[in-house]
């Protein structure tokens, strides 16, 4: 459903002159607020049933001006916007965060066993990681950019955000740091199996895909970390 | 009384008012007012936003409910919710007490609500 119908079915069983009122508010509304149309809607459908009982509560007999004062109440919808943008920046950053430290281990581990698995049986663990990092320079770097951004962005909501005093923008900008990092350490480790392994392993395989999958959803969090932060 | 003069005790208010159990957003606003005899009469856009802040920090949790003709955002305070006033409470009123013995107004308020 696109928002235009959304608002559009949200206001149908108010007053057809009220009607337009409320519809032209809510579409500002989701014109400036960012993030996923689930989240969007979501919001919309909170304000809407607001302003409906606001409506509901205003006295007047002029519909047009019991729906303009319904709004007013509620602010300009750029400020409104803005407001939720806030929230919604830390709960996105914390759901950033908490995917990447939660998937990063299994899929380091994942890369490991892939990459060492071509090598001599002789080679125990710790020096096949430490060989590794020869070939891989910019993971270990990046890994110290990652971690503790993906921390941050954790404190975006929940629990850490009690702990920890991180404003939402601090959050977010983690959340965008540390997908963004992700993205970039997940793409040398593909270029890396690309350019040197000759015989892909199926373990090699699973970790390809599993890293190709990773890094779209952490590029797509970063970018709604970045719009959201911005947006608020 | 302006909302600026809120500032600060926004949360511990609304944590209040989710207190006897779930209610909607527009209820938590309404019940304010009602309590309060009309003197916290907020600015509605202020208080959606502000359950929002209140659910990212895990004190009160968000549920739809649908309801007659059309679906609802209801909130409930969580375990955390229910320290966090608590706690909002007790400094409260050591506030309050100071603020009374400083300007003269005869000590701690007269009442103490159970926590």
């Amino acid at each position: 459903m696109d928002t235009r119908h959304l608002t559009d079915t949200l206001v149908a069983n108010l007053d057809p002159i009220a009607r337009p009122v409320i519809s032209g508010y809510l579409g500002e509304l989701a014109a400036a607020l960012p993030g996923s149309r689930r989240t969007r809607d979501a919001v919309l459908t909170e304000i809407a049933d607001g302003l409906i009982e606001q409506i509901t509560n205003t006295p007047g007999s002029d519909p047009a001006m019991v729906a303009r004062t319904a709004i007013h109440t509620f602010g300009w919808p750029q400020v409104l916007a803005a407001e939720f943008a806030r929230e919604l920046t830390g709960k996105t950053a914390h759901r950033t965060g908490f995917a990447l430290v939660s998937s990063g281990p299994l899929v380091g581990i994942l890369w490991l066993l892939a990459l060492a698995s071509g090598e001599p049986a002789a080679v125990t663990l710790p020096e096949e990681i430490t060989g590794l990092f020869p070939a891989l320079p910019l993971v270990p770097v990046l890994l110290l950019v990652i971690i503790p951004a993906a921390l941050v962005a954790i404190a975006g909501a929940g629990t850490a955000s009690r702990i920890v005093p991180v404003t939402t923008g601090t959050a977010g900008f983690a959340g965008l740091v540390a997908g963004t990092g992700c993205v970039f350490a997940d793409v040398t480790l593909i270029w890396h199996a690309v350019l040197t392994v000759a015989a892909w392993s199926p373990l090699l395989i699973a970790a390809v895909m599993i890293s190709t999958a990773r890094l779209s959803l952490a590029g797509a969090a970063a970018r709604r970390c970045a719009l959201l932060r911005a947006a608020g | 009384m302006r909302a600026e003069v809120l500032k600060g005790h926004l949360d511990g208010l609304l944590l209040s008012m989710l207190e006897p159990g779930p209610i909607h957003g527009y209820a938590v606003i309404e019940s304010l007012r009602a309590r309060s005899n009309g003197a916290f009469d907020l600015p509605t856009g202020t208080v959606y936003p502000a359950l929002h802040r209140l659910e990212r920090a895990g004190l009160v949790r968000g549920s739809w409910s649908d309801g007659p003709g059309r679906r609802r955002r209801v909130y409930e305070l969580t375990t955390a919710g229910h320290s966090a006033l608590t706690e909002q409470r007790v400094s409260w009123w050591q506030f309050a007490g100071a603020v009374s013995t400083v300007m003269g107004g005869g000590g701690a308020p007269a009442w103490t609500p159970a926590i």
